[in-house]
């Protein structure tokens, strides 16, 4: 099953924004057992949320004029609306009553399925870039992944490696048939010829792949690149106040994050560019965990919405929110400026790029968004984490080999 | 793209301008007294600070006397500030940090016991609430400056100390608490682990200092001096006010209050009592044997050899040296949480330059009872005088380390290390684990100390607390010029 983004964005009827307000708010105050809507019901939910969003700039940031409803989910989204109404039927219709363009029909009527439907289809985004921390697992697969693990972690701390290798049952030899063994040879021997051809390429690409890069951003995609080093000396920037709300300690370990800003008009087919590039790399690339060296992420997209005028960008990241921004500026800053970059001049993008860290700071609590309602399936446990049980997971399933169960202790 | 390699350029620092205490241990000046007074009369202190500018002592290199041999002075004094304390003396605070300025513990006015948000990310809760603290806490006397006097010997430190006394007096200042530290010959804190080793090299000192310890890296001077450029080659943002941008820093201050017995019992009994076992365990949790050999170079036993080699003690990576998954020094150690090294990222190079992001330089002296070298071999020698069948405390004064570090972006230096690193129990892909030593452990907040082994790692779970915070703040140090323009305001 593949997991799937769902961007929808409507407009509040202002009219009904402190209605709508109060019931997002008390939703909040226990997101997995209110009254109204509970998210562990609605079980191919990864992450989800509600945020009141305005516009691109900071003077529009605050407005509330549209509610931001966005899942990663499990399948097919009709499956995933038809799932929420049978478990929260009626929080949605409290929500998106309060909503343009809702379908004026109880909740009872046989066609209010499918006119919802059509009112979710007509305001959902397609998203741009998606990218996931560890692809295509159902949110069964990882919660049974973390009740594994913790059993494994329990039960080797009560009875040490040998109730472990009970519990494992290894079988014996390898489990590769001889056709297994040669296509293991030969893929090894070809990727050694391969090597062998690509390397001097391979080797001129590393040499010059500032260069190359560079060449690739700017004059093919398009999109502004910052240099590398400072042209001229800098000038000390302001301190930014960062706002409590999102640098305070919460009570899952992850936190969320949900940026809307303008895009440069001249410089919208270059975003589109950037975008679809960094898609395809979360597909092939950044496929393992680890987003331009940050392991920190388990999902994030980036959607261009307004008819392009604006950019909206989510993430669901481990840790606070000044490690993730050091993160983001440390270890992707390249990334960050390609997409960034193209932000309209309202925007105030730091000259130079994100490496003006304060600078850089100030233009994401300007562009910030705390969330109303922000749900996770994984309240303890970090993408590392996760993606460290998958493997316990694996390997620790029937037909388990020795060699498999000497790497899981080096997981445990 | 992460800029790698990029080593700062050598930068030219004014010695003459910085205080002493950011670019000098004091070495020689072995015992010290940190006061924390309150300004009485505004004019008065104005006069104080006027007099105490000259006797403050700068990062100047010592004169060479006749003989070649450097005159090292016997006393070292150094003056800092608290946001009230500037507030107060008619300093505009725009510019100053927003941790420094709203302080370490700030106070809800409505809510005055409230934990702030900054104390849950320092994990000062608990046992460590501010309000609990013997100072600069949240049921404290509003402290406005930090004055520190150094000397080479006791006797010598009480004579100073008392004209200093004497001196702020006579000028409406008064007291509010005084602390006494010192760094032990042995140089173990009271663990009895030595400490020290790991200092970053600041672009523009001389490198062949020896007080800078092995460490060979050399970071960019704007991470702890003000008027320099930073990690990432940007100015660090500075007081608005001019004569303030330049040669100050800021001080993180810290009192933690040492459980040693607890932390040794626990030890001991985790290790069924074997003292070989415990050793090893303890080194486990700090990541260096108690003499200061790095695990990473030697796993199994200390080398006392290496420990004293200062070319080597410290010239250790994870990755580079072998030691990524934590087989000698575990992910979770002291050491290894507190400096990743070149561990942080699957990308080493990456890493290095991330983790340089966040260094401070230490200044911390300890507090308390001075123990012997061998604190093991004390106690032991203690528990059987008592005929006791665990080790009990020699003293009932309490024993620590006075935490004090240097930087310009607290923000990003020592809460960062604080929060996301010591602090945080999903470090480097952990799972329930905070510093071993350091953690804040609570019963509601259980750390475990995974030890990676094979065939399989042994997990030590439910550690308790073994540090608590009793005092802390966080302070201004001005460079000379700019304390003359806080005296004088010209």
């Amino acid at each position: 099953m593949q997991q799937h983004p769902l961007t929808v964005i409507v407009n509040i009827k202002p009219d009904q924004k402190g209605r709508l307000k109060e019931l997002l708010y008390a939703i909040r105050t226990d997101i997995n057992k209110n009254p109204y809507l509970r998210f562990p019901e609605i079980t191919t939910t990864h992450f989800a949320r509600f945020v009141l969003i305005g516009g691109g700039t900071r003077a529009t940031r605050d407005l509330e004029t549209r509610l931001y409803f966005s899942v990663n989910f499990d399948g097919e989204w009709e499956d995933y609306i038809d799932l929420l109404i049978d478990k929260a039927g009626t929080a949605v219709e409290g929500i998106f009553s309060a909503c343009e363009g809702y379908p004026n029909l109880k909740l009872s009527d046989p066609n209010f399925k499918k006119r919802f439907k059509d009112f979710i289809k007509a305001n959902t985004i397609k998203t741009n870039t998606f990218y996931q921390g560890y692809r295509e697992k159902t949110v069964q697969e990882v919660q049974q992944s973390i009740a594994r693990r913790a059993q494994l972690e329990d039960l080797v701390n009560l009875k040490g490696i040998e109730g472990l290798k009970a519990e494992v049952k290894i079988t014996s030899g390898s489990n590769s048939s001889i056709l297994g063994k040669v296509g293991g040879f030969l893929k090894k021997a070809g990727g050694k010829v391969l090597g062998f051809i690509l390397s001097p390429v391979s080797g001129w690409l590393k040499k010059n792949v500032n260069n190359v890069l560079n060449f690739l951003l700017s004059k093919i995609i398009g999109v502004r690149v910052f240099p590398e080093v400072l042209p001229e000396p800098s000038v000390p920037s302001p301190e930014v106040d960062t706002r409590d709300e999102f640098t305070d300690y919460l009570e899952s370990v992850q936190n969320e994050m949900t940026i809307v800003s303008e895009i440069d008009p001249k410089q919208l087919g270059a975003t589109r560019r950037i975008l679809w590039l960094v898609n395809l790399l979360s597909k092939f690339v950044f496929n393992k965990g680890v987003l331009g060296g940050i392991s920190t992420i388990h999902f994030a997209r980036w959607v261009i919405i307004d008819n392009g005028k604006n950019l909206l960008f989510e993430s669901n990241y481990d840790g606070n929110w000044e490690q993730y921004i050091g993160d983001f500026v440390d270890k992707a800053a390249l990334g960050m400026d390609s997409i960034w970059g193209n932000s309209a001049v309202s925007v105030d993008y730091p000259k130079y790029g994100s490496k003006d860290l304060q600078a850089f700071k100030k233009v994401i609590i300007n562009h910030q968004v705390p969330a109303a309602v922000f749900y996770t399936a994984y309240r303890f446990d970090s993408v590392r984490n996760i993606l460290n049980d998958l493997v316990v997971s694996r390997l620790s399933s029937a037909g388990a080999t020795e060699a498999d169960f000497n790497e899981l202790c080096s997981h445990l | 793209m992460v800029t790698t390699n990029q080593k700062p350029t050598v930068t030219e620092l004014d010695f003459e301008d910085t205080q002493g205490l950011v670019l000098n241990t004091y070495k020689h000046l072995a015992t010290s007294v940190n006061l924390f007074l309150k300004i009485g009369d505004v004019t008065q202190a104005r006069e104080w600070l006027k007099i105490m500018r000259p006797q403050v002592m700068s990062a100047a290199r010592w004169p060479i006397g006749p003989d070649g041999k450097t005159i090292k002075p016997e006393t070292a004094l150094n003056l800092a500030f608290t946001a009230d304390g500037l507030a107060l003396l008619n300093i505009p605070l725009a510019g100053f940090s927003t941790e420094f300025r709203e302080g370490m513990a700030p106070r809800n006015p409505d809510k005055p016991e409230d934990l702030c948000a900054r104390s849950r990310r320092l994990g000062d809760t608990g046992p460590s609430h501010p309000a609990t603290w013997e100072y600069g806490g949240l049921k404290n006397e509003t402290i406005h400056i930090y004055l520190l006097l150094f000397a080479a010997d006791n006797d010598r430190l009480k004579e100073y100390l008392q004209n200093q006394r004497d001196n702020w007096e006579r000028y409406g200042l008064t007291q509010i608490a005084e602390e006494f530290t010192y760094r032990p010959g042995h140089s173990r804190e009271p663990f009895g682990f030595r400490d020290g080793m790991s200092q970053p090299g600041i672009s523009g000192l001389d490198t062949k200092d020896e007080e800078l310890g092995s460490d060979k890296e050399i970071i960019a001077a704007g991470e702890f001096v003000q008027g320099y450029l930073n990690e990432y080659g940007y100015y660090p943002p500075v007081p608005d006010k001019s004569e303030l941008a330049k040669n100050g820093t800021y001080i993180v201050y810290r009192k933690l209050e040492q459980d040693v017995v607890t932390f040794w019992n626990f030890v001991y009994s985790t290790a069924g009592n074997d003292p070989n076992k415990a050793e090893y365990l303890a080194a486990k949790f700090v990541g260096r044997w108690r003499d200061g050999t790095p695990l990473t170079f030697s796993p199994n036993h200390n080398d006392p050899k290496l420990a004293a080699d200062a070319g080597r003690n410290n010239n250790f990576q994870f990755v580079a040296d072998n030691d990524k998954p934590g087989y000698g020094c575990p992910v979770g150690s002291h050491v290894r949480r507190t400096n990743p090294r070149d561990s942080l990222m699957p990308d080493p190079t990456a890493s290095t330059t991330a983790v340089r992001r966040h260094r401070i330089v230490r200044r911390g002296r300890v507090y308390g009872p001075e123990y012997p070298e061998d604190v093991v071999a004390h106690l032991t020698q203690i528990k059987a005088a008592q005929g006791a069948d665990k080790f009990v405390a020699d003293s009932d004064k309490p024993r620590g380390l006075i935490f004090m570090c240097i930087n310009t972006d607290i923000k990003r230096q020592f809460e960062f290390i604080q929060q996301t690193w010591v602090n945080d129990p999903k470090f480097d892909g952990l799972y329930q684990d905070k510093d071993p030593l350091m953690g804040s452990n609570e019963d509601d907040e259980v750390s475990n100390m995974t030890i990676q082994a094979k065939p399989i790692r042994q997990q030590i779970k439910n550690l308790p607390r073994f540090v608590t915070v009793r005092a802390g703040g966080y302070f201004y140090l001005p460079g000379i010029a700019g304390l003359r323009y806080i005296a004088e305001l010209t």
